[in-house]
């Protein structure tokens, strides 16, 4: 039982691919299936297919609501495991005492002796924590460097800021896979099905009716 | 997994019930386009901002816009074929992004 490989649809299948960009190529973001390139190739290829264009200063679609970008229907008809949306926004999903327990815990965390890694210079001036389980940099899943190479009072307060993740995020996005994603959430629960701790503790997170 | 699956279970806040496997947490924001190699081909990262300010729209040139995300919201994407950055920021933002990289899915099934 299992999914394939999620690269068999778009990225080692050259026909697929062919099909998808030559059908869709003014909807579908073709420009970077296949191997990854290194993040100056990327600066260098926006360059050269979109010459001039200064992202901060593209036009903003409304601010109020729900936006989606779908999938256009030949993409979905040739790789049934591909997102029905590109891009969606969903509206009025972290509530106001969610957003203040958060940013009122992650203070709390950042005035320890945090140790943070190296800013990713490719994208950012501010260096990013990594939080949770991950199999990168690893043969296996693990926990990750940032959650656990850390002092005790730093591990504390850390699992205060994610247990409001935990609580109050994670069964947001959960039902918003089942509802808008339901083959990114099948997929991620056969990966949770299949680990003995998440079967364990996921019963725990209060999933609540579709509210997304 | 037996290891993972021991320390879990010592630390359950580092789990999300298969919502998304790894939280990103940081302040202001990525004004560098980049790819989110790490990501799933055909998985969804999630991104929430948090705090008191303005701008930060996440932009996405192959599609000629910028999207709003206002407090409250969040958005989901394709950020591994969808070369993205955020527009400047002034005041303060935590953003978290909330994903699934390519190997635990792959190599778990």
């Amino acid at each position: 039982m299992g999914y394939p490989d999620s690269s068999t649809c778009l990225f080692n299948s050259t026909n697929y691919s062919l099909a998808a960009i030559t059908i869709n190529s003014l909807q579908y973001p073709y420009h970077f299936l296949g191997a990854p390139i290194d993040s100056t190739k990327v600066t260098q290829k926006m360059e050269e297919v979109f010459p001039g264009v200064i992202p901060r200063d593209l036009p903003s679609v409304t601010a109020e609501g729900r936006f989606f970008i779908p999938t256009p229907p030949i993409i979905r008809s040739l790789c049934p495991l591909h997102p029905p949306y590109l891009v969606g926004r969903f509206d009025r999903i972290v509530k106001a005492p969610m957003q203040k327990s958060l940013v009122a815990a992650w203070k709390e965390l950042v005035n320890l002796d945090v140790r943070f890694p190296k800013a990713e210079l490719n994208r950012s001036k501010t260096p990013a924590l990594h939080l949770g389980t991950w199999e990168l940099y690893a043969s296996k899943p693990r926990i990750t460097g940032n959650s656990c190479q850390q002092n005790d009072d730093v591990i504390a307060a850390m699992d205060k800021f994610l247990s409001i993740v935990h609580c109050s995020i994670a069964p947001k996005i959960f039902n918003i896979l089942r509802s808008h994603y339901p083959k990114q959430f099948d997929r991620q629960l056969l990966w949770v099905s299949n680990v003995h701790f998440y079967r364990q503790c996921s019963h725990k997170i209060n999933i609540g009716p579709t509210s997304a | 997994m037996t290891n993972l699956t021991e320390e879990l279970k010592n630390r359950p806040a580092l789990q999300f019930g298969g919502a998304f496997f790894t939280v990103a947490v940081k302040e202001g924001s990525s004004e560098i386009i980049h790819l989110d190699f790490n990501d799933d081909p055909n998985g969804i990262s999630w991104v929430i901002p948090l705090g008191d300010w303005e701008g930060g729209e996440f932009c996405v040139p192959q599609f000629g816009i910028k999207i709003p995300i206002q407090s409250g919201q969040i958005l989901g994407a394709m950020t591994r074929i969808l070369a993205h950055c955020s527009a400047p920021v002034k005041g303060f933002r935590v953003i978290l992004t909330l994903f699934a990289d390519k190997n635990l899915l792959n190599h778990s099934t």
